[in-house]
């Protein structure tokens, strides 16, 4: 359905996204996990079309982006990362607006405007102006005009990016009745929750290049299944490279000046780990414990932590 | 097209959300056009108060009593509120301040003139009052040296009048004649001088104009003159109004959005600078008939000329505006810049001030600007010029138009939509 064939962006020395591939299936989610600025909205941007990539291609259902741009738009729906909504515009308006720049109009234009608001809940407030709306009611209606011609292929950026977690559960509510409705959507965030609970298929991102991608499990064997463990102390970062820099099942994934995180080969113990920093004379703050999640493996690929 | 209609729509709906700026700018161009005009109006009127002058005579001879006698003459009491006092009693009334100033013609000034002496006017000014005395005492200077000059010039007609003046016997007719055709052969002489050629054809003409139709002579109307310049104007800032949204909405991203939908950056440009186009002309439109209702409007000329001016003016401003948005990196550089290009097309395009009091030296610059061809259009379609007698004038708004537009939309396509 959404076809990412090799896909480059420089700005000037700084390379955005450099030789990306990757499909997506038709009904599938898939997911692009990466931190801020790991090149999500540039490659967003160059699938749908608003960005000219300087190599590769985007093919929407067998449409060539570059070939035939407004015919390829036509199968999409775009919901962006910021509320890109007009504040003057009442919801109506807004959702009206987008589902008539998509070919819509007449009773059907005014049924598919009705029935969306509907499913975002705003259909109570749908003749109040934008400007008027919540945080959270905004993002629902930008999820709405991306929604609201009932396209086949959604691309969704960051769309629950600072919002309350009811709101938030709203929106992943109706991403999945769309999905379950028949569209692909190509959904990126960096919340590892949204992205375990919501993609069928994974991409993790960073610095511009696809590291893995898979299903959960199929990311969760590529990396091992070992947990990966925060310690709080009073070590220094070199006594904490020194102290496993001979180890076959730890490795040193990030150091800080009173923090160390490690990842542990598959069946190694966390208390193993404890007894050796405790044994060299470090005091111990605090130790965390992650088991096998998407976290532990984006901090084995990433080699740190995703933070917002 | 369709999609061209409905991004039009769009754009009007939000400006009749938001219509104070809109509003505000309406009314811009009549509330400036009205200041000004009462501040010209003001300036340019005859009802200056006449200025109080006493006049004196000691000299009870020809040129003593031509004087007295101009006192009462019509075109004097337009500017003067002379009165014919004797100099005492002119004296005693400088003293209570009742005048601006005093003349006095001293006894036996005809006399000295005549014999060819030095002669000398006295003038008494108020000492209380700054601007009229001087008034008075510039007039008397002139007056004197025309005096000087006819005394000089008119020597030997001045004795045979002198004579004639002091004889005790009516002149006998032949001798008036003789006067009358030297005294005409000098005029004759001196006319080529005195009242240059150009002058005299444009005496002509007004005499003409006036025989050929007295009633057809309106009165001066400043609000005429002023309006278009300051319409001009306004039309910039309401093209600067309606293409600030550019960056509005590239900031909420809203724009972004629009050039994901299927009709792409081209038709979201176009659509963008139509409806800015619309908007400015739908604005001037109600502007124009309330500065009709009120008379601005008079002796505008040709309705299709002064259409295509302001049709023409619109799409400079339009495309103006479209390039600045696009080039401004930030809304401060933005507001900062426009204002700054806005105020400068008007004042070096005689929007301000007419470019005819600006000197040739800024013809120039006021030639790279669209106020002045839309200016001067006007002003040849007010003075009962052709369609065809603008040609120049539209060709030029038209061309500054497509090339403000086509770099508008580049910049537009290339800041916003680079992908499609």
């Amino acid at each position: 359905m959404i076809r990412v064939q090799n896909l480059q962006k420089n700005y000037g020395a700084v390379k955005a996204v450099g030789g990306v591939s990757f499909h997506v299936e038709e009904g599938e989610i898939y997911g692009l996990l990466g931190p801020n600025g790991a090149g999500k909205t540039t490659l967003i941007s160059m699938i749908s079309g608003l960005l000219k990539p300087d190599d590769g291609g985007v093919a929407i259902s067998g449409v060539e982006m570059t070939a035939n741009p407004r015919k390829a738009r036509r199968l999409m729906g775009v919901v962006p990362q910021e509320t890109a909504l007009y504040s003057d515009l009442t919801a109506r308006e807004n959702t009206a607006l987008f589902g008539s720049l998509y070919g819509l109009s007449g009773k059907d234009l005014d049924a598919a405007v009705t029935g969306i608001l509907e499913r975002v809940g705003l259909d109570p407030a749908d003749r109040r102006k934008a400007e008027t709306f919540s945080g959270g009611m905004k993002r629902r209606l930008n999820l709405a005009m991306g929604l609201v011609h009932g396209p086949r292929v959604v691309l969704m950026d960051e769309p629950t990016t600072g919002i309350d977690p009811q709101a938030r559960l709203n929106i992943l509510d109706v991403i999945r009745t769309v999905v379950a409705e028949g569209a692909t959507v190509l959904y990126t965030t960096h919340y590892m929750d949204e992205a375990e609970a919501l993609c069928s298929r994974i991409g993790i991102i960073d610095q511009g290049s696809i590291l893995a991608e898979g299903t959960l499990d199929e990311l969760t064997r590529l990396v091992g299944e070992g947990e990966v463990v925060t310690v709080k102390g009073d070590f220094g970062s070199e006594d904490a490279q020194e102290l496993f820099k001979d180890s076959d099942d730890v490795a040193v994934v990030e150091v800080g000046e009173e923090f160390v995180l490690l990842a542990l080969a598959a069946g190694r113990s966390p208390a193993g780990v404890l007894e050796r920093l405790i044994g060299s004379g470090h005091r111990v703050d605090d130790l965390k414990i992650r088991s096998t999640s998407l976290e532990s493996v984006f901090i084995k690929l990433t080699g740190r932590e995703l933070r917002d | 097209m369709k999609a061209l209609t409905i991004l039009i729509r769009n754009d009007f709906l939000r400006k009749l959300r938001s219509p104070v700026a809109t509003l505000g700018l309406m009314a811009f161009p009549l509330v400036m056009t009205s200041l000004i005009g009462v501040v010209v109006s003001n300036a340019s009127s005859n009802d200056f108060p006449p200025i109080p002058v006493l006049v004196a005579s000691d000299d009870d001879g020809l040129i003593g009593r031509f004087i007295l006698s101009s006192v009462g003459n019509e075109e004097m009491r337009k500017r003067f509120d002379a009165r014919a006092v004797d100099s005492d009693e002119g004296r005693r009334l400088m003293e209570e301040g009742a005048a601006s100033a005093l003349i006095v013609v001293p006894a036996g000034f005809t006399e000295g003139v005549f014999d060819g002496r030095e002669q000398e006017i006295e003038l008494i000014k108020n000492p209380a009052e700054s601007i009229r005395p001087e008034i008075v005492e510039k007039l008397a200077d002139a007056g004197t040296l025309l005096l000087s000059l006819a005394a000089e010039f008119f020597q030997e007609e001045l004795a045979v009048m002198r004579r004639i003046d002091g004889s005790e016997t009516f002149p006998a007719d032949m001798l008036v004649a003789a006067l009358s055709i030297d005294i005409n052969k000098k005029l004759r002489k001196m006319e080529k001088y005195v009242f240059p050629p150009v002058v005299d054809l444009a005496a002509k003409k007004e005499k003409e104009k006036d025989d050929s139709d007295d009633s057809d002579e309106s009165p001066f109307n400043p609000f005429s003159i002023i309006f278009p310049g300051i319409m001009l104007m306004s039309i910039l800032f309401l093209a600067d109004l309606f293409m600030r949204d550019i960056y509005r909405d590239s900031k909420s991203g809203a724009l972004t959005r629009i050039m994901v939908t299927p009709p792409g950056a081209v038709l979201v440009v176009s659509a963008k600078m139509t409806a800015a186009v619309l908007f400015v002309l739908v604005t001037l439109v109600a502007t124009a008939v309330v500065a009709a209702l009120l008379g601005w409007l008079e002796g505008m000329g040709n309705p299709a000329g002064v259409v295509l001016l302001a049709l023409g003016f619109s799409l400079v401003a339009v495309g103006l505006a479209t390039l600045v948005y696009c080039l401004a990196r930030t809304l401060r550089q933005a507001t900062a810049a426009s204002p700054v290009l806005i105020l400068a097309l008007c004042m070096a395009g005689g929007s301000m001030i007419p470019v005819s009091a600006m000197g040739e030296a800024f013809l120039a610059v006021a030639r790279c600007t669209p106020n002045y061809w839309a200016i001067e259009g006007y002003i040849e379609l007010m003075a009962g010029k052709s369609l065809a007698d603008i040609g120049t004038n539209l060709a030029v708004l038209f061309g500054m138009a497509a090339v403000a537009c086509v770099l508008g939309a580049l910049q537009f396509k290339r800041r916003f939509g680079g992908g499609g």
